[in-house]
């Protein structure tokens, strides 16, 4: 088992800097997820982990030691890649024993490797075929086939699910996911699908133009988003940030020093309920109602406040409400105060929890 | 089937008509559209048609009419060659001008250096080219593209021009009269570096990196990734260097000075010599140059055409 | 030491391309500077070298022959490029559909280009033979005089670009040809919607659409013209009375018959000057004009 390190590490293609400076750790054995939109750098940190790329600055190390001059094929990393790169030149059997051969693996060893591996991802019968002769989600299986032969401390993805259909892609999910129990080796996974790093994560290392907004484990990050880049990141539709009085005076009385937005997610927003009053430490306030989204099994609304902001909300309920003016709660505790840069600042204190200050 | 990079389709055999560019003849006479009467468009259409086998077989004469009379005249006697009006057909297949030819000219000493120097540019093309082609497309280097321009740069040299100046330095260096000399200057082609390096950069990065994942050494990686994907677009380079130099006459005439490692084209018009009034024994010798290669031009008519056209398109 | 410049992922480019990049230097760069030395020198390839200045170019350009032979050049260029677009065009518009018949007659259009040029030089010598060729005695056959295709100084020089054109027009009309069946269907399917007629979708779209491909072609028909030599070698020797004496042949007979190496190489010079400033202009009068996609 691995604990990746990098520290200070830096990426620059010419005047263009990628990553101006990271520190992370990815604890051994973890299931980590790169998150982040397009462009935030989680692939390029990805790829110098595999030494595909050389930092411009700073240090990796992989297992405590460092790696910055030690070829990719020594690092003892797998890699699967977003276009699985199955060599065509070769059979399945062969693209699984590349690894192996290179690294001078006696053959006999190789063909014992290769044939257990093959019996595990489901390919034995494939295995004299050529990769163009394989589905979308065999060919998965052979570019895991490759990397899990070579019995790697480190398995590196790089968004592998991508172009998998739908229904293929949540099968493949359960199946990493057990794949990463039954290993226990250190998987780094990179993805820009927030659900299939909710789903699959047990860290999530969420970035953001070359940064890292906030590393935590999945819960954490959707409980407690540390700056309003995050909190709009996790969670669909995104929750709704708007400034600190559009919920009235009430509200914005109760916001903590130095808060300037507050966030509350579209599905802990209520519509009042004449059966039950609002309690203390809930609001009430009257929205427009202008569009509505039929999903199934939930509903969305779109709204205007009285300041002009627009918000959702989501609800589970059987019945759709006309689109017009309506009242909606919302509970204190459930909102997200932001200060003018955007950070997260400590909620008030609930049911004795300390305040915290987060600094990113 | 194993994927390749290929030069697109051969244009020779297009499978897809609805991609055809068009120009050509227009389905009807633009005037007859819409309101087209019925004779009208049938006998416009019967026009066409005899247009079409007449420029067809016009076509036809045109090109394989002179391949025709070389053989004819081969097979004949002078008196049979020189007969007014002239003859059309030979009744009977006679060797004698073959004969004569191979009495006067050592065409197995030729054939043999054609071999050799033919063999010995494809070899060394190969050598040369293909790790020239790899770093050009696959590596970051500084100059890099100033050298890959002064390789283009050379594309626009016609070798011919400098003939002169090579003559001298062979003179100079001994390199006269060797094998070496006839293909020294022609295995670095810039032409096929070119081409190779168009198809080596097209193979997805991914592949080169899952290898070097995997401890592929660069020479591993050329030798099991590169070159089984780049296969169609050596073949055709090949082909190419292979229909150019089994042809060459000027190179093998004007750098050598000595008849030992001269290949087939300079010896046969020497045959020349040989004909008093009617070219029977030199048709005789130019079929041994030109029969071979049109057997292989008939075995791989469709790769030959794509990688001659494809070499044009870009 | 091998090994380790292998290994070196910043030297191992270098040493992949020092070969061929040599090569190139030694046969094609270098001769060119070595083509310029000789030229101001006179030199009969085995007696010393003697210095003569520009005194090869002043006899050249005062050789009332030169003039006969650059205009020669520049003919045949003229003559061959031309044909050869217009017959290969031509040719691709007719071969331009299905079927095996167009198949067949791609590959008997393309046969002469496999062929050697020599091979091909030696059969028109015995088509075109003034008294017992095929060619008179099919004109004699409808009545018309023996032309001189090889001995008449006003024809020689066209019939030598007839061959050149019989070898290579079937490979210029299959480019041409290629570049047509690459023009996308709907652009015709969108003309036939607009009501274009036939010549109209010819000029508007198929034109402007293998223009790039015209544009190469010619420059590589130009280029190559300057270095035809197997035809003129073995059919005319440059004859009757220089009229089919070109410039590359000048260069051939000047050094390799009479020895006369610096002046041959001064000829060089005047054809590479020649080459780049047609190459050059070509490139500033059309580039601008081809529709790139």
């Amino acid at each position: 088992m691995s604990q990746i390190e990098l520290r200070n590490v830096g990426k620059s293609y010419g005047d263009k800097e990628i990553i101006p400076s990271l520190d992370l750790t990815i604890e051994a054995g973890s299931f980590s997820v790169l998150v982040g939109p397009s462009g935030c750098g989680k692939s390029t940190t990805l790829r110098m982990i595999a030494g595909l790329e050389k930092p411009t600055t700073g240090t990796i190390s992989i297992g405590g030691q460092t790696v910055d001059d030690v070829a990719p094929g020594r690092r003892g990393v797998a890699m699967v890649f977003q276009n699985y790169a199955i060599y065509p030149t070769m059979t399945v059997e062969e693209n699984i024993e590349f690894g192996l051969r290179n690294n001078k693996v006696p053959k006999l060893e190789r063909r014992e490797l290769v044939h257990e591996i093959a019996e595990t991802v489901g390919l034995t019968p494939h295995l004299r075929k050529n990769p163009d002769a394989l589905s979308g989600g065999e060919r998965q299986r052979v570019a895991l086939a490759r990397a899990m032969v070579k019995k790697p401390a480190v398995f590196l993805m790089d968004e592998p699910l991508s172009n998998l259909d739908a229904k293929l892609r949540q099968h493949m999910r359960i199946e990493l996911i057990e794949l990463h129990e039954r290993l226990g080796a250190t998987f780094v996974y990179v993805t820009h699908d927030q659900v299939e790093a909710m789903s699959m994560g047990t860290s999530i290392v969420l970035m953001d133009s070359g940064r890292i907004q906030q590393q935590s484990a999945p819960t954490e990050l959707y409980a407690k988003p540390q700056n309003v880049f995050t909190s709009r990141f996790i969670g669909t539709p995104p929750m709704n940030v708007v400034p600190i009085d559009a919920f009235g005076a009430d509200v914005a009385a109760d916001a903590p020093a130095g808060a300037e937005w507050l966030g509350v997610r579209p599905e802990r927003l209520t519509f009042a309920d004449a059966s039950r009053p609002a309690v203390p430490g809930e609001t009430e306030l009257t929205v427009t109602i202008i569009a509505l989204e039929n999903l199934g099994a939930e509903l969305v609304y779109r709204a205007a406040m009285p300041d002009g902001s627009r918000i959702a909300i989501k609800r589970f309920d059987e019945i759709a409400r006309p689109l017009g003016d309506t009242l909606v709660r919302v509970e204190t505790n459930d909102i997200h105060w932001f200060d003018a840069n955007e950070e997260r600042i400590a909620e008030p204190a609930i049911s004795g929890q300390v305040r915290e200050v987060v600094t990113a | 089937m194993t994927t390749t990079i290929a030069p697109p389709a051969p244009p020779a055999s297009a499978k897809n008509s609805r991609q055809s560019g068009d120009g050509n003849s227009p389905p009807s006479p633009p005037t007859l559209r819409g309101v087209t009467p019925r004779v009208g468009a049938t006998l416009w259409k019967v026009v066409r048609v005899i247009a079409r086998i007449v420029i067809s077989l016009a076509l036809v004469l045109v090109f394989a009419g002179p391949f025709y009379w070389m053989v004819l005249t081969a097979f004949q006697t002078a008196s049979e060659a020189l007969s007014i009006p002239p003859q059309f057909w030979v009744d009977s297949l006679r060797w004698d001008n073959f004969v004569a030819a191979f009495d006067r000219v050592n065409f197995g000493h030729f054939a043999l250096n054609s071999a050799i120097v033919t063999g010995g540019t494809l070899l060394g093309q190969f050598l040369i080219i293909v790790p020239a082609a790899y770093a050009f497309a696959r590596f970051q280097f500084k100059g890099r593209d100033v050298l890959f321009g002064v390789v283009l740069a050379t594309m626009m040299i016609p070798g011919q021009l400098i003939f002169l100046p090579v003559f001298a330095m062979y003179a100079k260096m001994g390199l006269l009269n060797t094998h070496l000399s006839l293909i020294l200057p022609f295995i670095a082609s810039g032409f096929g570096i070119f081409l190779l390096r168009q198809t080596f950069m097209r193979v997805p990065d991914s592949l080169i990196e899952a290898a070097r994942l995997d401890h592929a050494s660069e020479f591993t990686i050329i030798r099991r990734i590169m070159l089984p994907l780049a296969k169609p677009t050596i073949v055709t380079i090949g082909l190419i260097t292979f229909i150019g130099t089994w042809n060459n006459y000027f190179f093998p005439l004007v750098w050598t000075t000595t008849d030992a490692v001269r290949t087939l084209p300079v010896a046969i018009p020497r045959l020349e010599a040989l004909d008093e009034i009617a070219p029977t024994i030199v048709m005789a010798g130019n079929m041994l140059l030109v029969v071979p290669i049109l057997i292989v031009f008939l075995l791989a008519r469709r790769h030959i055409i794509s990688a001659f056209t494809y070499t044009g398109v870009k | 030491m091998k090994t380790s410049l292998l290994r070196d992922r910043r030297l191992l480019p270098y040493v992949l391309i020092a070969p061929a990049l040599v090569i190139l230097a030694v046969f094609y760069l270098y001769p060119i500077g070595y083509n310029a030395v000789l030229s101001v020198f006179s030199w009969d390839l085995r007696g010393p070298m003697t210095f003569v200045g520009f005194g090869n170019f002043a006899e050249l350009f005062t050789d009332p022959d030169f003039g006969k032979v650059v205009q020669n050049t520049l003919v045949y260029m003229g003559m061959e490029v031309s044909l050869v677009m217009i017959f290969g065009l031509i040719l691709a518009l007719f071969l331009n559909r299905q079927g095996w018949l167009s198949e067949f007659l791609q590959g008997v259009s393309f046969a002469p280009n496999v062929i050697a040029l020599v091979s091909v030089s030696l059969i028109f010598v015995w088509l075109m033979d003034d008294d017992i060729g095929l060619f008179n005695q099919m004109l004699g056959a409808i009545g018309v005089e023996p032309v001189g295709w090889l001995s008449d100084t006003d024809v020689a020089l066209f019939s030598l670009v007839l061959v050149s054109v019989w070898k290579s027009v079937g490979l210029n009309a299959l480019i041409i040809l290629s570049a047509l069946q690459s023009i996308p269907g709907y652009l015709f399917e969108a003309a036939d919607l607009d009501n274009a007629s036939a010549w109209t979708r010819f000029r508007k779209i198929t034109i402007p659409m293998i223009s790039p491909t015209l544009f190469f072609l010619v420059l590589v028909n130009v280029i190559g013209s300057f270095q035809a030599f197997d035809t003129i070698n073995v059919m005319t020797q440059g004859g009757p009375q220089s009229s089919t004496n070109t410039l590359i042949f000048s260069v051939y007979r000047e050094g390799f018959e009479y020895y006369r190496v610096g002046y041959a190489a001064a000829i060089a010079v005047v054809l590479m000057v020649l080459v780049g400033l047609i190459t050059v202009l070509y490139f500033r009068a059309f580039q601008k004009r081809v529709h790139y996609r």
